[in-house]
Formats: structure tokens, sequence, C-alpha cells
């Protein structure tokens, strides 16, 4: 009886010791991704448990998905990630240095060029790189002879050069920000102990090493998971790419749902090793602390000439990359026919951006599918930040150790999960008869669209938001508990200025990341609610093509009005203060 | 220890940041094998000019030379890492991810030590400092008072002809900076390398040079040894900020040898006062008063300016004062061995050769 | 001491922040719930719901046509891209609760698979369709799925001005004398129409082109890959040019200067394009033979008797004339161009006549499971 009764007290204790939040953050990640995902993987060696096949437990299709077309597609997208990888960190550390180290023109103008490059997924790169360059377009206009580019295009080459542009910005604003938290003492030091440029970037690079690893993680699993660049180009090659593999095995008839899942795994695997190296690296030292009270930098001076060179050149080359391409969209997008340049000359018109607004009837309208588009941006923007900022904040929170390195492992795992893995897992969890029918039935509604596009995207955002949220120092939260602050105040007065422009940011990148999204946008389609990006896809393969690019320019042009509409907001709404202080903290 | 003490010449050395002149036309000669301490508040252009020294930075205009070798001069500038010097930072500076024998044997990776006579050296070298059970520890894992000793091992390590300190001191707190400056004090003078030190710690530079550059606004405007700078100091500037008890408003009746006779509001007597500039009678000029040139005396004694005791802090070895002359004039850290209550009327007696008259404008 | 008070405090202010955003999201999704769910539809009560998946151009406005043109039943459309509905549906189908009902796609490989995994409804043709010839060649005898119309692949689409002084050839044997590098076709691991094209090629090489050989046995399907693969490895020998789908194709025709001169794709696409004014030279010519591409609708197992009875209902109004017609009026320049499968409907103007287009049906049972085979074969052997 005694014991009894001394239970309830321990039981309270216990209780009271739960993380009840971090039950709750667990269960809403476990049904945003792990659950899905997990059944998807499950396929890999047990189809019976999918119906997919007979066999509760083999190993066939792992052996399956290692050798062949589809093996050489794992050995590909590893080389290409790697190599991918390698380059976007290279040329972002090269651009950061310039930005943030020397006297190069335009460092502000190379930071809104990174955005830019930001906003432009991989498939509407693709397109405008093909209407540059297939002959015909607009190079071939402009007489230059791009066969040979052409080839080469078509092929590793061009999917590196695509993934390499889109990664590139990811890298650059996670190696400057390690930059700018570095002063140039240690480079100093070095230097007056003696050390030659050689020796002086050997002993500085390990201390900005985690900042490059951490790029270079990203990088790779932006890159290994990326779909639209191994649909567009690896396929008219024989260069197959994972992903590509994976889609493939996934609508082939009838559905390899168990090899798919196979390579699923792969590429979610492959993050582990970028992620351990950088562990390794840092082993469990904080870099930033040491940084934290550095002072001035010294810029590299360039002398003039070569100062103008290297900032032509810069942008040239960034132009060349970024900006043709999409001009060569724009540009193709006020024709009239399939290709730029046709034997009859050139042939100008407004017609395909008359055709939106009036579409034949087997198009949606624009308007529509940009409203369905804008709604769902809306709410998985806002989802995404929350979630992303809760996210970061426990990981920034948690130093060290096994339980931070896990949810790390588990966050760039989920940026490698290809979006059609993360739709079809949908699928097969939340149309579960039990499920659908017993507790609630979502598929093809939008809150399950929603929840598929803010579990493709939190990850990403809270490892953007990692290093803001972890600059923000404890005792500026203590500060304001210590001077009677409630909890909201605290969090409004200590936290959220400073974090404010980063999140408005944040929410941004989602909200136009959402109305570019092809994968699961298709998987979870809610019928009669086509979003832009489906619309655009299924136009594009039609002769209809003209009209999926001129919209794929509207697309681009209502996020730039977005974003400018939202940060001017954000300039009128919010007090002078949290802009001075949001600059120190941001992703810029 | 081996090295050769190198002399190091500044001629005409001005830095500008656009607008601003960080340095502005300073000329300086150090003789080898001497502890010179550059002395100025910040902004003052002394961390300019030890990073031009050491090549981190690039003057505008003048010549710098160490040594026989001419390092800076129109169409010559030097790099960092070939100038033979080492350097102590005021962060440290300590590579994070080296281990701390590692951060101090770095400059001996150049030469052609081998890898044994450079752990010995090594070994030796954090023994003189006091650290050798640290040596394989990594630079967080250290208090920062360790960390600037690995930093000094670091650079007397390089075995080099100049030693630069940037502020070494001023990220440490009270005791160990004591400690640390004496060690500085006698490893750099025993490694026989020229040394400049910069600081905006007057107690600080008194203690350690051999000579003192006092630096405001970018120029030199006092360059003696530490005694001639407090005791004649160049400038009001210099001797407010190598320490004074307070200012007070005089007029000068008349001057005869360097010193003058000066009289201020309260006192009915006049008072003495060193003129280390230059004085003239019947001018309104300003008198500078060190702590050392005061001391007070129950009233009735010999001096005739009374005061009113503002307030009095017990400093172990006895009391320092602040007393009040008319309502809002004060003189400060006047040292007593006897207590004067707060409240209480004190006499206060002025030692003329501690007090400058000088013409502030 | 203090240590341990301080991380108690911002533990417990760190948690709270957390559950008061975990609440937002929660609240995010209800919110996104009650705000941005498709309002359901106020209809009578009796009405039978119908789910179909389509990739077809003129599904949104035959659907629209038929539930106008009644009132029990009513269908909403899942308009997505062929890869994707069958995806959704395999899905569904390993989830155990497929929600699919009906499906409309081009090809009939995929709607063969349907039935032999068990997924379809067979039997699911109406009474009193009037069928043509060429639509009783492409119905299948367990009637798992129908026919709904058809398009040729394998035609001869070309350009007038780049083949001025090039003698056309008029079989698809005489392909390989084109010019080097001025032959062009579609990659079957991207192009849905392109997989049919290659395996009637092959089946052709064989002769298995009566009704009577369409049930091979393996050695002649054997050697029939083999021909086929001898053949497209003589094309590529030629030059032969692989794009990504029917549109970059069509664009290597219509560019200046033009790296295509002819190209052997789905036809129904070049008759877009030159109906769409993007190509004023463009032309097609039909060789000694192409291949009937039907577009088909299947129906899923698991409707309900309701369903199925509807789902007839809506396969008749699709093989009627006024439905054939208001597929031809859903997509009049894209997937509008097919030849009717039903009796007393023409094709659109600018068509010619089947017959002319020689087409022959192939069996979609024996070669839909040889297409990741071939598709395979082709990526690593044609395309360059």
């Amino acid at each position: 009886m005694k014991d009894s009764v001394s239970l309830i007290p321990v039981l309270r204790k216990t209780l009271g010791r739960v993380r009840w939040s971090g039950i709750v953050l667990w269960v809403v990640l476990s049904l945003l991704v792990i659950v899905p995902v997990t059944i998807f993987l499950a396929a890999a060696i047990s189809p019976r448990l999918l119906r997919v096949g007979p066999q509760w437990f083999t190993l066939h299709s792992v052996y399956e998905a290692f050798t062949g077309y589809t093996g050489r597609g794992i050995i590909n997208s590893l080389w290409v990630s790697t190599t991918v990888a390698l380059l976007a960190t290279t040329s972002a550390t090269t651009l950061a240095w310039l930005v943030t180290r020397t006297n190069f023109y335009g460092g502000r103008f190379l930071g809104a060029m990174m955005w830019v490059l930001l906003l432009i997924p991989t498939w509407m790169m693709t397109v405008g790189w093909s209407n540059l360059i297939t002959p015909g377009e607009l190079a071939t206009a402009l007489g230059i002879n791009t066969t040979q580019i052409f080839h080469a295009f078509y092929g590793p080459g061009g999917i590196i050069l695509i993934l390499t542009t889109a990664a590139l910005p990811f890298c650059y604003f996670v190696v400057s920000a390690g930059l700018r938290g570095l002063g140039s003492e240690f480079e100093d030091a070095a230097r007056v102990h003696g050390a030659g440029a050689s020796r002086m970037l050997r002993t500085v690079l390990p201390i900005v090493a985690p900042a490059l690893l951490s790029a270079f993680a990203i990088a790779f699993a932006e890159s290994i998971s990326d779909f639209g660049v191994a649909f567009t180009l690896g396929a008219n090659t024989h260069f197959p790419m994972a992903t590509f593999t994976l889609y493939n095995a996934i609508t082939e008839n009838p559905a390899n749902f168990s090899v798919a899942a196979v390579i699923a795994g792969v590429l979610i695997l492959c993050t582990v090793p970028p992620i351990l190296a950088q562990a390794r690296v840092t082993r469990g030292r904080s870099y930033a602390v040491l940084s934290a009270r550095t002072r001035s930098v010294r810029r590299y001076q360039f002398q003039p000439l070569t100062r103008v060179l290297v900032s032509v050149s810069t942008f040239a080359l960034l132009t060349l990359v970024a900006v043709m391409p999409m001009v060569a969209a724009v540009a193709t997008s006020f024709t009239r026919t399939i290709s730029f340049e046709t034997r009859t000359g050139i042939h100008w018109s407004t017609f395909s951006y008359r055709q939106i607004f009036h579409p034949p009837p087997s198009i949606t309208s624009l308007g529509n599918a940009l409203g369905i588009s804008n709604q769902l941006g809306v709410y998985v923007a806002t989802g995404t930040v929350i979630l992303g900022y809760v996210l970061a904040k426990r990981l920034a929170a948690t130093r060290g150790g096994w339980s931070q390195r896990i949810a790390d492992i588990f966050l760039l795992g989920s940026v490698a999960i290809p979006g059609v893995v993360l739709g079809v897992g949908y699928i097969l969890f939340y149309n579960q008869a039990i499920i659908a029918r017993h507790v609630v039935s979502l598929y093809q509604t939008m809150p399950l669209l929603i929840m598929g596009l803010i579990a493709a995207a939190a990850p990403g955002q809270a490892r953007l938001l990692m290093g803001p949220v972890a600059q923000i120092q404890a005792s500026m939260a203590e500060a304001a508990r210590v001077h009677g602050a409630k909890r909201f105040r605290t969090w409004r007065t200590a936290s959220l200025p400073v974090l404010s422009r980063t999140l408005t940011w944040a929410w941004v990148l989602t909200f136009t990341k959402t109305i570019a999204e092809l994968a699961v946008a298709q998987m979870l389609l809610v019928p009669g609610h086509e979003p832009v990006s489906v619309m655009i896809e299924t136009t594009l393969g039609t002769v209809f093509a003209p009209i999926g690019t001129a919209a794929t320019v509207l697309v681009l042009a209502e996020m730039l009005g977005v974003i400018v509409l939202v940060l001017g907001l954000y300039r009128v709404l919010t007090p002078k203060g949290w802009r001075r202080i949001g600059e120190v903290g941001s992703l810029r | 220890m081996t090295a050769e003490a190198i002399g190091v010449h500044l001629h005409q050395l001005t830095k500008s940041f656009g607008e601003k002149r960080a340095l502005d036309d300073v000329s300086l000669d150090i003789a080898p094998g001497t502890f010179t301490v550059l002395l100025g508040p910040s902004g003052s252009g002394k961390t300019t000019l030890l990073r031009c020294l050491a090549g981190i930075e690039r003057p505008t205009s003048g010549t710098i030379t160490l040594g026989n070798k001419t390092v800076v001069a129109p169409g010559v500038f030097l790099s960092a890492e070939k100038r033979q010097l080492s350097m102590v930072f005021q962060d440290y500076a300590l590579w994070p991810h080296l281990s701390v024998a590692r951060n101090v044997g770095f400059a001996l990776e150049r030469s052609s030590v081998s890898k044994e006579e450079r752990s010995e050296k090594v070994s030796t070298l954090l023994a003189r400092v006091g650290i050798e059970h640290l040596a394989e520890r990594f630079p967080n894992e250290l208090s920062g008072g360790e960390q600037q000793r690995v930093a000094l091992a670091r650079a007397l390590a390089a075995d080099v002809g100049l030693i630069l300190f940037d502020e070494p001191l001023s990220n440490l707190d009270a005791d160990r900076r004591e400690d640390l400056r004496i060690a500085i004090a006698t490893l750099a003078r025993e490694s026989g390398a020229t040394v400049v030190y910069i600081t905006h710690d007057q107690s600080e530079a008194f203690a350690l040079a051999d000579a003192v550059g006092v630096l405001n606004q970018g120029r030199l405007v006092q360059w003696a040894s530490p005694e001639e700078v407090y005791q004649a100091p160049a400038t009001p500037f210099v001797a407010r900020f190598t320490g004074l008890a307070g200012e007070l408003p005089v007029r000068v009746e008349s001057v005869s040898e360097g010193l003058a006779e000066v009289k201020i509001q309260l006192a009915t007597p006049a008072l003495l006062g060193s003129c280390p500039t230059r004085c003239a009678s019947g001018e309104d000029a300003t008198l500078f008063i060190r702590p050392s040139a005061v001391s007070l005396e129950e009233v009735g004694s010999s001096s005739t300016i009374v005061a009113t005791v503002a307030d009095s802090a017990f400093i172990g070895r006895g009391y320092e004062h602040v007393v009040t002359l008319d309502g809002n004039r004060r003189l400060t850290k006047i040292f007593s061995q006897q207590r004067f209550p707060r409240g209480t009327q004190v006499a206060v007696v002025i030692d003329p050769r501690s007090v400058y008259v000088m013409s502030d404008v | 001491m203090t240590n341990t008070t301080n991380q108690k405090g911002s533990f417990g202010f760190r948690s709270m922040t957390s559950a008061f955003g975990v609440s937002i999201i929660a609240a995010t999704i209800v919110v996104a719930s009650a705000g941005a769910v498709p309002v359901a539809h106020s209809t009578p009560k009796p009405v039978v719901q119908l789910k179909l998946y389509s990739a077809q151009g003129y599904d949104s406005y035959v659907v629209d046509a038929f539930n106008a043109s009644q009132s029990a039943i009513h269908v909403t459309l899942n308009d997505n891209s062929t890869g994707t509905l069958l995806t959704q549906i395999a899905a569904e189908q390993a989830s155990g609760n497929p929600v699919w009902n009906m499906m409309w796609a081009d090809g009939a490989t995929w709607a063969a698979q349907f039935d032999k995994a068990g997924w379809s409804h067979k039997n699911i043709l109406p009474a009193g369709v009037n069928f043509n010839a060429a639509g009783l060649q492409n119905l299948p005898s367990n009637k798992s799925f129908v026919p709904t119309g058809l398009t040729v692949t394998g035609g001869l689409c070309y350009d007038t001005a780049s083949t001025q002084g090039v003698t056309l050839p008029s079989t698809f044997a005489g392909l390989v004398n084109l010019p080097q590098g001025s032959l062009g076709m579609n990659n079957p691991s991207r192009s849905g129409p392109t997989f049919p094209l290659i395996a009637g090629q092959m089946a052709h090489l064989e002769g298995l082109v009566s009704s009577t050989t369409r049930s091979a046995n393996a050695a002649q399907i054997a050697a029939a890959i083999a021909k086929g693969k001898n053949f497209l490895l003589a094309l590529k020998a030629k030059g032969l040019q692989v794009h990504n789908t029917n549109g970059p194709t069509l664009g290597a025709l219509e560019s200046n200067p033009s790296t295509l001169s002819a190209a052997t794709i789905q036809t129904s696409a070049c008759y877009g394009d030159i109906a769409a004014g993007y190509w004023p030279t463009g032309a097609v010519k039909y060789l000694d033979y192409s291949v009937a591409l039907p577009s088909t609708i299947a129906v899923s197992k698991d409707v309900t008797p309701a369903q199925y009875a509807a789902a007839k209902t809506f396969v008749a109004y699709v093989l009627s004339v006024t439905g054939q017609h208001a597929m031809q009026d859903g997509d009049p320049q894209g997937d509008g161009l097919f030849w009717p499968v039903i009796n007393g409907v023409s094709p659109e103007a600018g068509l010619p006549s089947y017959s002319e287009t020689h087409a022959y049906a192939i069996n979609p049972y024996i070669w839909g499971p040889l297409q990741n085979d071939i598709d395979t074969w082709f990526t690593n052997n044609i395309i360059y």
C-alpha cells in the first residue's frame, strides 16, 4: 500500500520529465516523413508487405538494383553528385572569398543573383538551356554553332552543369556565412609566422572546414535527389541517373516498387558519409565560439585592372550559366513557333501569352492554376517555416552527441528523399484501407498535398535556418526572462527580431519552391485543382509547348513579384531596429 | 637566444582608409634589441602601425626598413610571410584544429630543423611559458591566459629578430595579466629580439618599455623613455593619457628656469609647476597634476589649499582619496597612508616636480 | 548550481516554443483543410460518383459534356501525365485501397498489364457499340479495356523545304537510304507512343502482322526482336537522331538551320503543329506500314456494381457519335486528331483516311511485358 501511494508522485515526476513538445514534434515528423518513407522503403526487402510480390523477405531486389542498368544509375549518381558537390563548394568558396575578402566589385549584386538562382528550379533551368543551345534556338539565331555543345549537354556534362548552378547558391550562403564569422587573424597569424600562400590556405581551410563540408553535404544531397535534370537530360543518353532509374522502376509496367525502394534507400544512405565527415572534422568543438570576437577583416586588394577583370569575368560567367538560359526561355516564349528561328525567320508574337489566358480546351487556364499554387504556397511556406524553425532550434540547442547527429542525418537524409518517393509513400500510407476508411481519408485532398509539400521543404529549410538560429545567444533570452518577460514575450523580444529577416526569406523561398515543385504535386494531385507546375509540365509535353514556356516565364515573374512584395512589406511593417539586427543573423 | 635583433625604421609612414587617415606621417627609429611600446587610445593608429610592420596592411605611403631590408617603399611591398618576424595577437589567433604543440611548432616547420629537434624545442618553449602539460590539448580546451601563453611560445619559437605584440593582455583578467606581463618581459628580452608592443594601458607600457611612443589620431606625439614620457609629457594629450589626478585652470604669473609660478582661483599663495613645453607669463593655462604630486595633510599645516574629502578607498597599502576643491573640481587617486574620512576638510599639498603647466589649446 | 538552473530554465523555454510551433503547424494543417478542401458538389442524392484518371488532352471537355448530358452519374477527373497516373494506381493497389475507378490513356500495353495483374474489370464494353474494323482490331477478347480512338505512330513527318531533292522512301526498310543524319525518332523511355512503334517494327519484320499471327510463340518473338534491333542499329549507323519526345523532335525539324529533315513519330503531333500554324512547310507521308496506337479506357475491378454500370455508361458515351465528336472538339489541334473507332464519325479535316496509313495493331499482351528490356537496350545501344 505504502509503495503504491508513493508511486504516484514518482510517476508524476517521471511524466513531468518527459519532453512533451519533443514527442509532439516526433509525431509530426513521423506522420510527415518517417512513416510514409519507411513504408515505401520496406518494399525493398518485403514485397509482400505492399502486395507487390509473394515474399515477406527477400534480397532479390537489392541484388537487382545494384546490377545492370539500375546499378549503373547508382554509380553515375554517386560520382555526378560528388563532382557537383566539389564543383559547387569550390566555386561557392571562390565567390564567397571574392565578396567577403577582396575589393571585388558588385558583392551585393552577386548576393542578389544567388537568390535569383536559388529560386529557379532545375527543370526550368533545363528548359532554359534547351531554349538556348538546341540548334535552331536563340544561340543559333545569334550566329553561334551549338551542335557540339548541344551533344555534350545531353549527358553528364549538362547534368553536372545544371546541378552545379542549382547547388551553387546553397553553398554560397553557407560558406560566406562561415567566412564572415572567421576574422582574418588566422590568416594573418599564419603569414606572419612565415606561411606562404599554399601553406596559409592549408592552415586556414580546416578552420572553415565545417562550413565547407556542410556546403558539400547540402550540394550532394540536393544533387543526388534531383529529379528534374536526371529526367530531362539523363534519359536521352545512355547515362542513367539513380533518380531516373528509380522513376522508371516506379512507372514501368508493372511497377517495380521493390527496386525503386532499394534505390531510394541508397540515395538516402549516401548522405550519411558527408555528415559523419563533418562531425569528424568538428570533433565536437565549436569554431563559432572562437571566431565570435573577431574584429576587422582585411580585404585583399586587387590592382585596379585586375579588379575590373576579375569582377567582369565573374559576372560574365554567372550571366552565361544563369541568366542566358532564362533570357532564352523568355525570347522563345515570345515566338509562335516551337523553335526560336524557323526557316521562315523568327516570328515574334504574343500569341502564347494570349493563349495562356484564353487557352484551348485541353489546357487549364493559367489563372486558375496559379491561384491554386499561390494558395498552396502560402500554407506550405507558413507551415514549413514554423516546422523548420522548431527543428533548427532543437538541432542548434543539442550540442554534440548522438542525438544531434541522428537528427542531423535525419534532416539531410530527408533532403535526399526524391519527391516521387515521398508522394508514393504518402499514397501507400494514407491510402491504407484501415486509415482511409476508419481514421481519415486524406488522399487526393488539399491537406495531404500540403503535408507532402511541407515534408519536402522543411528538412532543407531547417538546415538553412540552423546557422542563424544557433547564433542567437541564450543569454539574450535569459536576459529577457530575468527582466520579467513571459515566454511568448521572451521569444518576441529576444528571438523574433533577430530572426525576422531570416524567417521572412525562408518563407519567400519556400513559397516560390512550392510553386515550382513538381513531383509531390503530381503524385498527390487533388482532382480539379491542378497547380501551375503540373499544368506547365503537361503542356510542355504537347504541341502547346510554347504556351508552357510562356507560362514558365509568367510564373517566374510572379515569383519575383511575390519576393518584392513580401520584402517590401517587411520593410514597411517591421520596426527599424529589427531590420538592423536582422542583417546580422540573416542568411545573407 | 640565436636571433639577430634588427632595427626598425619608419619614415613618413601614412595609411588611409578611404577619407580617414589612420596613420599620418609617422617616422620612428627603433634600436635593435630594444623593447618598444606604442601607447595610444583606440583609434590612435597603433594597431594599424603594427599591422603595417607585420605586412598585413599595406601603407599608403612612406617607407619601412627592417634591419637592412627595405620592406615598404614606393613600388616595394614585402608580404608578411617574407619579413621574418613573429607576432602575438590580441585574440590569440591560435588555429583551433591544431594541438598546442603543433601551433607552437608551426613556424619551425618551415625551417630545416629535424623532427626530433623540433619537438624538443617545442617542449622547451612550452616549459618556459609554463604550459608543458598542455602540449596535446586543443586551443578551445584552454583558458584565455593559457591560450596567450601558447601564442607567446609560438612567437618565440620562430627565432626571429622582431616580435610584434598586439595588445596581448587586453582579453585577460587582472591576475593573469600580471603573470603574463612578466613572462613577456623576461622571455622576450631573453630572446634578444627587437620587440614592438602595442597597448592602450599606460602602466603596462611603463612597466615593459625601454622606449615608449605615444600615438594620437594617427600621429606620433611623443617618443621617449618611459620616465621622460611621465615626467615631461610632450602634449596635454600625453599628460592626460599617462595618468592625472586632475586638471586646474590657472594663470601664469611668472616663469623662471623651467618653472612657472601660477595662480589658481582658490589658493591664495601661488603654486609652482614645471613647463615641459613653453610657458609665458600672463597667459591662461592648465595645470596637469599627477597623482604622485598630491599629498593630503590635516588642515592648519603649511598648505593653504583646502579641500573636502569626497571618497576614500582602502587599497591595502593605504588609502586612495578623491577630494573636491570647489564643489565641482576634483582631484582623484590621491594616496595617503592615513585615512581621511568622507566629508572632512583636508589641506592639499602639491609637489611642483610632478605638476605641468601647459596651454591646452 | 547556477548552470543547472539556467539550463532548466532555457529548456523549459525551448520546449514551450517548440510546443507552440508544433501546435501552429497542426493549426495550419487544420485551417488548410478547412479552407482549401474542394467543396463537395451539391448534387442530388442517387448520383453515382466515378473517378476518372486521364492523360488525354480532351478529357476535361469530354467529362464536362458527359456530366452535362445526364444527372445520375458524376465523373471527377484526375488530369495528370500517364506516368504519374500509372504510379498513383500502382501505389493505390499496393496500399490495398484503390480509389481509381477508370483510367484513360494512350496505348494498350498498360491496360493489358492491368488485366494481367487483376486490377481491371472484365467485360466493360456496353451493348450497342458500333465499332469499325480498326476499332475491333484493338479490342481484347475479354473486354477488359476498350479502344476509344486511334492515332498512328511510324508515319514519316518531314519538312518539304529541307527534303527538296531528296527521294523520300516509300517503305520502312527504305529509311536507311535517307541522307546521313537526316532521320529522327523519339526515345521510348520518355515518349509513350514510341515503344509501340518499335514493337510494331519488330513484329512486322518477322511477319507477325495478321490477326492470326498476333499470338506468336517465344521463338517468333525472339526472332522479331533480333531483326528489329538490327534494323535500328542500321538506322543508327546512318546517323539516327533520338530526341526525348514529339516536341523536341518537331523542334529539330522546324528550326533553322534544321538538324533533321524527317522523323518517324506519332503523326498526330505533326498534324497538330501543321494545323496550329507552327510548321507551314511540314508534311506527312505514310510508308508501307505503320502502327496503330489506340487510346484506351479500363475500369477498376474494385468498383461497386453501381459504379460498374455507371462506368459502362461513360464508355458508351465515349464510343457514341456525340462522345467521339466531343473528343475531337476537346483538343482539336492535339489529341483530337485521331481516327474514330466507330462507324459514322469522320476524322478531323487534314487527316487522311485510316486505310492510307497502313496501320496495324500489335498485341499488347505480348509486347507490353517486353517494354522494359527493349527500352533499356535502346537506351544503351541506339541513343548516342
